[in-house]
């Protein structure tokens, strides 16, 4: 048995190199975050935003070289690093959000870029994990983070609602995962993914329904995390009570963790389903689609709306797991590819959606954006881009995202589900193209109102939020037209 | 037969004793009825071969933990009514959730027999060698993390709490976030 002293220093600092540099960067925001003073939270952000910047370049550096890693409970791999810079640029871009956000609510305390730098640490340890054990406890250190920082403006009755909200199911579901991972350790005998991987097709006849109730537990578990319907109760609520830079965080990080996640554990073992895990997850794809694009259908609210939506797009991204055993090579690459674009428009939306509330408090209504077109000509450009990429319009990365998708998912086999799926997007079409609507071919309402929101606010920071929005609009438009080393990218993430 | 009468027995206490535990409207009867719980499952580990983690159970949990939620619930310092509304709210709907759960459990413990001795259980727990072994070789990792966890925790609890505070009346606001 390996033990600590024999570990070669060097090798294993180098191979989780992202890991610690996030860490690390979560550490020395925390110690800014104790400084006295109003503005220690500045010095806490640029900590922050160092500790991202080194995961960046650390697990950019790491990709190529794809090598094996120190601990057998943390993958290393090409599928590792990829994770890693997902999960990370998009905690950047929350991050980016923020200060101005949260100055303009005086909500700026200490201690919220910590944990956003810790959440990162946790989502990219979800991404990396090789081991169930890993996987419990780095999904719980993500989520004690993000529940705290849904509910960060404490005094608004809708943040403290949704993070409630969102503590109690995520605590539960965490019940769920904890369970079906004993399950799974009962009848397999260990919680190394790779040994039950090779343990589960031939399992006994006498552990196998354990081994079943377990992988169905932790698929509940993790369907909670990555709000599929039915079990995506708490999304809209704590999408709606958390501040936006949050709700970024929530829909794009902590989704794509826990989906590649479930990829690793769907792979492995998915296999041993068979036709019971198939229909399984089947349905809950289906479900998923068709229950969050007819809710979105239906809200008023645009932060509402995008937390629906975000629960079809989850619907989207389970359509690789019902077939996963058949290509998991090709259904990798459609779900990296679709992690991929629809992180970046989600982010990129929802930062528009908080840069617009800069100006006009929180912007509830989709009444609210008529006539946006003219008073801000180029949020409203990048916020429509965003929302017509969501939709899958082309020439967007959301188009080439969904395209390469449901080819994959018809490849593997699950034709009607891809049905589903197109169906579900002509209908998400109707709800994207009410606020493009509403910005672009209606006068403001209210004439009396408008006064003071028209201005931009003064702030230094309200830099890092014109250039998270211009970098999300650039890579959804850029890479909608010329996807191929974005393909190439992920074709050889896969591997 | 012995051990399957103590484990029947132990079994049934951690589940009366859990019922009593989300029961209660008093927090300090609740916490109380925690520590049996909590001590019913160290029997059951002792019932299972487990004398270590048993041990580990009694101290950390029934002892450590423990003391600290008697401390938070006696600071808090609020009454019985005032738990009220919330723990019914809730109760319902994890009721219902928890009972879908124990029925599926029941109609694969029915269908299903009985569990067989799985590769796990080879009596490889019994030793702090062992465990300590495993924690500082193959789960060396996933020990490590397990404290950025706890960080974290605190760090979410006092930005929640405390932290950053100005004098502020809506405190009942925090207490909700927090409990």
């Amino acid at each position: 048995m390996e033990s600590l002293t024999y570990i070669d220093w060097p090798v294993t600092i180098r191979s989780i190199a992202p890991l610690l540099a996030l860490l690390g960067g979560a550490m020395l925001s925390l110690i800014f975050a104790a400084l006295p003073g109003n503005k220690s939270w500045r010095l806490e952000f640029w900590a922050s935003i160092a500790g991202f910047a080194a995961a960046i370049i650390s697990s950019w550096l790491l990709w190529p070289q794809s090598g094996k890693g120190a601990f057998a409970t943390i993958a290393t791999g090409r599928l590792s690093q990829a994770g890693i810079l997902i999960v990370t640029i998009s905690a950047m871009f929350a991050a980016f959000v923020s200060p101005s956000y949260m100055e303009a609510r005086r909500e700026a305390r200490p201690g919220y870029y910590g944990l956003i730098a810790f959440t990162a640490f946790g989502m990219a340890a979800v991404a990396s994990a090789a081991d169930l054990v890993t996987l419990l406890i780095s999904i719980e250190t993500m989520s004690l983070a993000v529940y705290a920082l849904a509910g960060f403006m404490r005094g608004r009755p809708a943040s403290v609602e949704g993070a409630l909200k969102y503590f109690i199911t995520g605590a539960f579901a965490a019940a769920f995962l904890c369970m079906g991972i004993a399950f799974i350790f009962g009848s397999a005998g260990t919680t190394d993914l790779r040994i039950i991987a090779e343990r589960a097709v031939s399992a006994a006849a006498d552990s196998r329904h354990i081994f079943l109730f377990g992988l169905a537990m932790v698929a509940v578990g993790l369907s909670f995390k990555v709000a599929a319907a039915p079990f995506h109760a708490w999304a809209p609520d704590a999408y709606d009570g958390a501040p936006t830079p949050v709700t970024l965080l929530m829909a794009t990080g902590v989704k794509a963790a826990a989906l590649i996640a479930f990829f690793r554990i769907a792979s492995a073992i998915g296999v041993a389903g068979g036709e019971l895990w198939h229909g399984l997850l089947w349905g809950l794809a289906a479900l998923t689609i068709m229950w969050g694009n007819l809710a979105a259908l239906r809200q008023q609210n645009i932060k509402r709306m995008l937390a629906w939506s975000s629960v079809a797009h989850a619907g989207y991204m389970l359509m690789v797991f019902p077939s996963v055993s058949a290509n998991p090579q090709g259904l990798v690459r459609a779900l990296l590819l679709y992690i991929v674009a629809y992180s970046l428009m989600t982010a990129g939306a929802f930062a528009a959606v908080g840069a617009f509330g800069l100006s006009s408090g929180e912007p509830a209504d989709i009444g609210r954006f008529s006539g946006l077109s003219r008073k801000r000509p180029a949020l409203a450009a990048a916020l429509s881009l965003f929302l017509i990429s969501l939709a899958g319009f082309p020439p967007t990365l959301g188009f080439f995202g969904k395209y390469y998708l449901f080819l994959a998912v018809v490849r593997a086999g699950d034709v009607g589900l891809a049905v589903v799926a197109v169906v579900g997007s002509v209908i998400s079409a109707c709800y994207y193209l009410r606020p493009v609507m509403a910005m672009y071919f209606k006068d403001a309402r209210v004439r009396a109102v408008p006064k003071a929101p028209t201005a931009v606010p003064a702030h230094a920071f309200y830099a890092a939020v014109v250039a998270a929005i211009v970098i999300a609009a650039l890579a959804v438009a850029i890479f909608g037209i010329m996807p191929q080393d974005l393909v190439a990218f992920v074709e050889a993430s896969a591997l | 037969m012995i051990e399957a009468i103590l484990f029947y027995f132990l079994a049934a206490c951690a589940v009366v004793s859990a019922v009593g535990t989300i029961t209660r409207i008093n927090p300090l009867m609740s916490a109380l009825w925690l520590v049996a719980a909590l001590l019913s499952l160290a029997g059951l580990y002792g019932a299972l071969a487990a004398p270590l983690v048993a041990a580990i159970q009694v101290i950390v949990a029934a002892g450590a933990v423990m003391v600290l939620i008697l401390f938070v619930v006696m600071m808090t310092d609020r009454g019985p009514e005032g738990m009220r509304p919330r723990a019914i709210r809730f109760s319902k709907m994890l009721g219902a959730l928890a009972a879908a759960y124990l029925a599926i459990v029941m109609i694969v413990a029915v269908a299903v027999p009985p569990f067989v001795a799985s590769p796990a259980s080879g009596g490889y727990y019994e030793s702090p060698v062992t465990l300590g072994g495993f924690v500082a070789g193959k789960y060396a990792a996933a020990f490590e993390l397990a404290g950025v966890m706890l960080l974290v925790a605190a760090l979410s609890v006092i930005t929640i709490a405390k932290w950053g505070e100005r004098t502020r009346s809506d405190d009942d606001d925090c207490e909700e976030a927090l409990s």
